[in-house]
C-alpha cells in the first residue's frame, strides 16, 4: 500500500487495492483542468459510478461459474482479457494479448484462485481501472503490487459504538468473531461468507465463518445480545434460531451504515482528513 | 420539409443531405452502455405500468420476440414473470446477445433465446412464428425509410391476431439552458445523419409516425398510449433519468462531434457538467413524453 494513502481512506473504493487506487489518483490529477475537484473525490465519483456498471455486467458470468457452468461461458481468463480489450480507449477491440497477463501476474496485479480461474475481485479491479482510465490504452495500473497490497479492504465494527475500522477482507477470520463488516462493493457476496442486502445498496457479514453453505457464522448469543439486547426474547440456545437472529442483525445493523457511504459523507469524511487530502494530490508516478 | 408523399416507402433522406451509414449512435460494447440500457428499461417499464400494459396476462400470446432487446432486461423480464411464455431476443451487437443469454443462464430462465440480427435486414425466423413483437426506442438504429420494411418484417413473422407493438420517444423538455442546448445539438446531429423524421432539429418526430406506420403495414385496431415521465428536481424519476441521460451525453458525444466537429469532446463534457450541476438545482424541471402504439395482425387477409 502506497505510505501517504490514508488507510481510513481505502473502503469506500472497494475493490481497488491501495496502490491502484494511488495509482489511479496521480491519472485523474494529469488528465483533468486544474479547476477540477481534488482527484480524490473525483475518483470516488468515478468508483461509485464503474463500482455499479462492473458488478451489473460481471454478475451473471461470475454466476454461471460459481454454480457449475462451463468456463467457455462463464467467468474466466479468456473472459477477462476479451472485456478488458474491447473496454480500452481506441478502436482496436482485440483481447488483451496472454503475454500481457502474464506480466500483470508476474507484477501481482492479477490475482488467481486456481488455475484458469482469476479472483473474481481482483479481476473487477482491473476492470473498474480500465473504466475510470479513460485516457490511454497502456498506464492504467501501477507498475506492480506485494501479496500484502492486493487486498481490497472493508468497513469493521468490533461492537455497537466502536470505531469503524478498515479491514482487508481477505483478512476477516482475524477479527473477533461477531465484528460487522460491509462494504459498497456488491462483488463481495461472490465470496463466501458475504451477503447482500436486498435493496442491492451493499455486501455484509459477520467476521468469522464456519461454513458458506449453508451459511452459519461463529456467533454467541452473548455476542449477539451485545449487539441487540433486543434478542434475549429469542431462543438463541438453537442453533438455527442464533444463525437466523445473527443475519437479522446484520440486516438491521446494516441500515445505518447506507448514508455512510454517500458521496456526501465522503466529502465530509475528507474534510476531517485535510492532510492525506492534500497528500492525495502530491502522489508521484511511483507512489512516492 | 419532409416530401408531401405519403408513402413512406419511397422517402428518400438523401434528398435531405442525410449521410446513409448506419451505425448505432452509441458503441454498443461499452459496458456502460448495457448498463445504462437495462436502468432505463426498468424506469420505462415502471413508467408504461408494466411489461405490457396493453393485455397485462399475456393472454392468448405464447411466443414473444423483442427486436433490439440490447442487455435483455424486458425479455428475461417477461421469461420470469411467464415461465410458459417462450421469449426471443434479437440485437445487433453480439456482445448484449452474449451478456443476454448469460444472464437468462445465470437466472435460469430456460424459455429464453438470445440471438444476433439486423432489425434493418429480413429476421431469421419462420413466418407467423410469434404472437407478440415488442420493439421499444429502435430510434437509435433506424433511419425513417427503414421503419416501413420492419413493420412489413413484423407483419410476416406474427400470427393472424398477433400484436405489434412499437414504443419511441421524443427528446426530453426542460427549463435548464444546458439542456436545451444539448438537446438542440443531438438533434442536429441525428438529423444530419438523416435518423430523424423531423424536417429540422425540434424533435425526432418519430412518435407521431408510429400509428401511420402501423395503419399503412395493414394492421388493425391500432391503439396508442402517451406516457410521460416527469424528472424535475425532488420526483422519484429525477436521479434515474438524468443520470441515463448524463451517461448518454458522454457515450453519444463521438456520434455527435463526426457531425457536428465544433462539438469537441472537451465541448460535450463543459455542456454535461453543466447539464449536471443545472440538474441539482431545486428549481430544475423536466418531462419525457414518449407513446406506445400497437396494432393486430387481421385473422383474414394475411
Amino acid at each position: 500500500m502506497s505510505p501517504e494513502l490514508d488507510p481510513d481512506l481505502l473502503p469506500w473504493f472497494a475493490p481497488l487495492p491501495g496502490p491502484m487506487i494511488a495509482h489511479l489518483c496521480v491519472r485523474l490529477l494529469r488528465s483533468r483542468r486544474a479547476k477540477e475537484t481534488t482527484s480524490l473525490q473525483r475518483l470516488f465519483a468515478l468508483v461509485q459510478k464503474y463500482r455499479a456498471t462492473i458488478y451489473f455486467y460481471m454478475d451473471p458470468y461470475v454466476q454461471v461459474r460459481l454454480h457449475g457452468g462451463p468456463a467457455t461461458v462463464g467467468f474466466s481468463t479468456g473472459w477477462l482479457l476479451k472485456t478488458l480489450g474491447a473496454q480500452a480507449p481506441g478502436a482496436n477491440k482485440e483481447p488483451i494479448s496472454a503475454r500481457t497477463l502474464w506480466y500483470w501476474r508476474s507484477k501481482g496485479l492479477l490475482r488467481y484462485q486456481r488455475y484458469g480461474l482469476p479472483d473474481f475481485s481482483s479481476a473487477a479491479a482491473l476492470l473498474l481501472a480500465r473504466l475510470i482510465d479513460h485516457v490511454a490504452e497502456r498506464n492504467f495500473l501501477p507498475t506492480s503490487m506485494t501479496p500484502e497490497e492486493q487486498d481490497w479492504w472493508c468497513f469493521t465494527q468490533a461492537a455497537p459504538g466502536a470505531p469503524v475500522v478498515p479491514w482487508r477482507a481477505a483478512h476477516l477470520e482475524e477479527l473477533p468473531a461477531t465484528t460487522l463488516c460491509w462494504t459498497p462493493w456488491l462483488g463481495a457476496a461472490w465470496e463466501p461468507g458475504w451477503i447482500m442486502r436486498r435493496d442491492q445498496t451493499l455486501a455484509l457479514r459477520w467476521a468469522k465463518l464456519v461454513k458458506a453453505t449453508p451459511l452459519a457464522y461463529r456467533l454467541s448469543p452473548q455476542d449477539l445480545l451485545r449487539w441487540d439486547a433486543g434478542c434475549a426474547s429469542l431462543e438463541l440456545h438453537d442453533p438455527d434460531v442464533l444463525q437466523a437472529a445473527g443475519l437479522l442483525l446484520l440486516h438491521r445493523r446494516a441500515l445505518p451504515r447506507l448514508s455512510s457511504l454517500d458521496e456526501r459523507a465522503f466529502e465530509t469524511f475528507l474534510q476531517f482528513h485535510e492532510p492525506d487530502r492534500s497528500q492525495g494530490a502530491d502522489y508521484d508516478e511511483t507512489g512516492r | 420539409m419532409m416530401k408531401q408523399d405519403d408513402d413512406l416507402e419511397h422517402y428518400d433522406p438523401e434528398a435531405y443531405g442525410y449521410a446513409t451509414e448506419n451505425p448505432y449512435v452509441i458503441d454498443p460494447d461499452l459496458l456502460e452502455e448495457m448498463h445504462r440500457l437495462d436502468l432505463q428499461g426498468r424506469l420505462f417499464t415502471r413508467a408504461m405500468g408494466g411489461l405490457l400494459a396493453e393485455r397485462p396476462d399475456f393472454s392468448g400470446i405464447h411466443r414473444v420476440l423483442d427486436l433490439g432487446c440490447g442487455p435483455g432486461e424486458w425479455a428475461l423480464e417477461v421469461a420470469r414473470e411467464h415461465p410458459d411464455l417462450e421469449v426471443v431476443g434479437v440485437d445487433k451487437a453480439p456482445r448484449m446477445i452474449e451478456f443476454a443469454t448469460v444472464r437468462a443462464l445465470a437466472d435460469r430462465l430456460p424459455n429464453t433465446a438470445f440471438q444476433v440480427a439486423d432489425v434493418t435486414a429480413p429476421l431469421p425466423f419462420a413466418d407467423q412464428s410469434f404472437d407478440l413483437i415488442n420493439a421499444r426506442f429502435l430510434q437509435g438504429l433506424m433511419r425513417p425509410q427503414e421503419w416501413p420494411r420492419l413493420v412489413k418484417e413484423c407483419w410476416r413473422l406474427l400470427r393472424p391476431g398477433g400484436l405489434l407493438r412499437l414504443t419511441e420517444a421524443e427528446p426530453w423538455l426542460t427549463n435548464s439552458a444546458a439542456w436545451e442546448q444539448w438537446t438542440r445539438t443531438l438533434m442536429r446531429a441525428l438529423l444530419l445523419d438523416g435518423r430523424t423524421f423531423s424536417p429540422d432539429e425540434a424533435h425526432w418526430g418519430v412518435v407521431f409516425m408510429l400509428r401511420r406506420l402501423l395503419a399503412e403495414g395493414g394492421f388493425q385496431q391500432v391503439q396508442e398510449r402517451a406516457y410521460a415521465i416527469n424528472f424535475s428536481f425532488g420526483t422519484p424519476a429525477h436521479e434515474g433519468i438524468c443520470q441515463d441521460l448524463l451517461i448518454s451525453v458522454r457515450l453519444v458525444q463521438p456520434f455527435v462531434t463526426q457531425h457536428l466537429s465544433e462539438w469537441t469532446k472537451e465541448a460535450v463534457e463543459e455542456v454535461r457538467e453543466r447539464m449536471e450541476q443545472e440538474a441539482r438545482a431545486p428549481g430544475f424541471c423536466g418531462l419525457w413524453f414518449f407513446l406506445s402504439a400497437s396494432g393486430e395482425r387481421p385473422q383474414q387477409g394475411a
